[in-house]
């Protein structure tokens, strides 16, 4: 379903060579490396944030620059390490900027999996970080987005809270058969991975 | 730019919000929108007292001065014929025919001059209501209505006999003299133009015709709706003969004078609203760099840069338009006040602050200052549609 071909990139010198991938519905992908090795970029690669040096990426057999921002920006979420949430709004708040921008419906169901159903009416600076990160998951998720990307999410946590977001992740995956791609240094992410990526 | 778009709604209502993180970004918006309600109040308060004291004054000049006023060079033009051709082709436009001479009064070792017009008394008075206010009951033709101005200084009072000597010489045995009557006063006019009170004296037609012992007059006052647009009707009707004249025309200095004043003072407070909306520039400015953040999760998240865009036009245009709204209250609130304050009626020849304003002039202020706020919320939606998400999250 996304496909990675040939990519080389580097801003002053390259940072990876001629990157294949080929990633299916259902498929996890644990980008792995050493810091400033490019697997941030390489992630926003992939997301359509940034156009590489050399080499193409095909979402369901189509170049992503063939779709419009809006249908690429539909059909990938995007979780990062910092939770971005709107501080002066409820986490209801937060959602609904999802819901008004997929104009999809927020999913109780989903919230209470994710286990912030009962924190929706709580203002964000309320909350504990573990808590922030799950909301803003909650946000990406409300999308229902084809492919997640998740840069270094769990870097900022606790081990108990990565395992119960990566749970949480990575169940969301099974149910609803979708593409998971996480640039992680720990190894405990890329053990989970179907797949593991390292540059 | 106006789209219907609950992401840009609830943005725009939550940007509003007080952010106790950043409250001096809220404090900076609140500038910009008590800057924008002070200019339309001080545009509103300006324009209504300017209009007020300038038709108040234009209503002096143009009654004492008459709007329009036919003349001929050519003696026997002015007659009851064309008095009565201009009654029948114009039935709507008030006309007086009048006789017009110079009139000495001596008093002791004093002469004074006055400008006296012999007028027809009804006709007189549906055209210039300060005439109308002085008349009295006197009866006979040899009365003559004074100016306050000249009541005052030389004391002749209603009721009382000023004899006026005339230019025009009569005949007495061997020797010749100058003409002089006696008239009763019958009424004090006070039209607040010191010159016109002091040395301008109305009396009857007949009075005129006797003394002057001409059949003719010597010229004609018309009074209509729309003075300017109906003196070319009356121009196109009359030949060349006669001299039409407007008081515009007659005065084009002061005319233009009244209108440049106008003018530029509505651009001199237009500039107060142009200062006003740099601070809602600045403000919107602030709020999109603070905001990048922000910014970059909305547009990863999905959201077009057109969204972004309208989420802060929408936000300047928010603070522009309630600065507007408000201003437009204070504005009237302000001139609502200023129609009490009481007036020297000596010295400003008003009783009270004359207010104005036309529905026109409230368009333009309101039309101005909205293409400001417009222009002014264009350039920070621009800049914040223009945010690099990528550098933004990296720099993060």
């Amino acid at each position: 379903m996304i496909k990675v071909k040939n990519i080389s990139h580097g801003f002053d010198k390259e940072l990876f060579i001629d990157i294949n991938i080929d990633l299916k519905v259902g498929d996890s992908l644990a980008i792995t490396g050493r810091s400033g090795s490019g697997k941030s970029t390489l992630l926003h690669i992939m997301s359509s944030f940034l156009k590489p040096n050399k080499g193409i990426v095909i979402f369901d057999k189509k170049d992503i620059y063939k779709y419009s921002e809006l249908v690429r920006r539909k059909y990938f979420g995007i979780i990062f390490q910092d939770h971005f949430l709107l501080n002066g709004m409820t986490v209801k708040e937060n959602l609904k900027i999802s819901e008004n921008i997929s104009e999809k419906e927020i999913d109780n169901e989903l919230l209470k999996e994710l286990g912030i159903y009962e924190l929706i009416d709580k203002k964000v600076s309320e909350l504990s970080g573990g808590q922030k990160q799950r909301v803003s998951i909650a946000r990406v998720l409300v999308k229902k987005p084809l492919v997640i990307f998740g840069d270094e999410i769990t870097a900022n946590l606790d081990k108990e809270t990565r395992d119960e977001v990566l749970d949480m992740l990575f169940e969301y995956k099974r149910k609803n058969e979708c593409i998971l791609i996480l640039v992680t240094h720990d190894d405990e992410v890329s053990n989970r991975c179907l797949r593991t990526l390292k540059i | 730019m106006f789209l219907k778009n609950k992401l840009v709604s609830q943005l725009t209502q939550y940007y509003l919000r007080y952010d106790k993180e950043n409250p001096f970004i809220y404090l900076s918006i609140l500038l910009s929108f008590l800057g924008i309600s002070l200019g339309v109040m001080a545009l509103i308060i300006s324009m209504g007292v300017m209009n007020g004291t300038q038709k108040e004054l234009t209503k002096k000049l143009t009654t004492m001065k008459y709007p329009i006023t036919i003349t001929s060079q050519i003696q026997n033009r002015i007659d009851d014929d064309l008095v009565l051709k201009l009654n029948k082709k114009f039935p709507s436009f008030k006309i007086s025919p009048y006789y017009e001479t110079k009139a000495i009064i001596q008093d002791g070792d004093e002469i004074n001059a006055v400008l006296l017009y012999g007028v027809d008394f009804k006709k007189e008075s549906e055209i210039n209501n300060i005439f109308k206010d002085a008349v009295g009951k006197g009866e006979g033709k040899f009365k003559v209505i004074i100016g306050v101005g000249f009541s005052n200084s030389f004391g002749y009072f209603d009721g009382d006999k000023i004899e006026l000597m005339f230019p025009k010489m009569e005949t007495l045995g061997f020797a010749s003299a100058p003409i002089k009557k006696r008239f009763l006063i019958d009424g004090t006019f006070k039209s607040g133009l010191g010159a016109y009170d002091i040395g301008v004296m109305y009396t009857t037609i007949d009075a005129m015709k006797r003394i002057l012992q001409k059949n003719y007059f010597d010229g004609v006052h018309v009074s209509s709706l729309n003075a300017m647009e109906d003196i070319k009707k009356i121009r196109n009707f009359l030949n060349d003969e006669y001299d039409i004249i407007g008081w515009w025309e007659r005065d084009s200095e002061l005319y233009s004078a009244l209108k440049t004043e106008k003018t530029a003072l509505f651009l001199v407070l237009m500039i107060i609203i142009l200062v006003a909306s740099l601070n809602i520039i600045s403000s919107l400015l602030m709020m999109v760099i603070t905001k990048r953040k922000d910014i970059a999760l909305l547009i990863s998240l999905g959201s077009t840069k057109k969204e972004i865009k309208n989420i802060f036009f929408r936000l300047g245009l928010t603070v522009g338009m309630a600065g507007i709204i408000f201003g437009l209250i204070l504005g009237a609130i302000g001139l609502w006040v200023l129609s009490f304050w009481k007036l020297s009626e000596s010295i400003y020849g008003f009783s009270k602050l004359p207010i104005e304003l036309p529905l026109f002039d409230l368009g333009l202020i309101i039309l101005g200052t909205i293409t400001i706020v417009f222009l002014s919320s264009i350039y920070p939606a621009k800049k914040a549609a223009e945010t690099d998400v990528l550098k933004v999250l990296r720099n993060d």
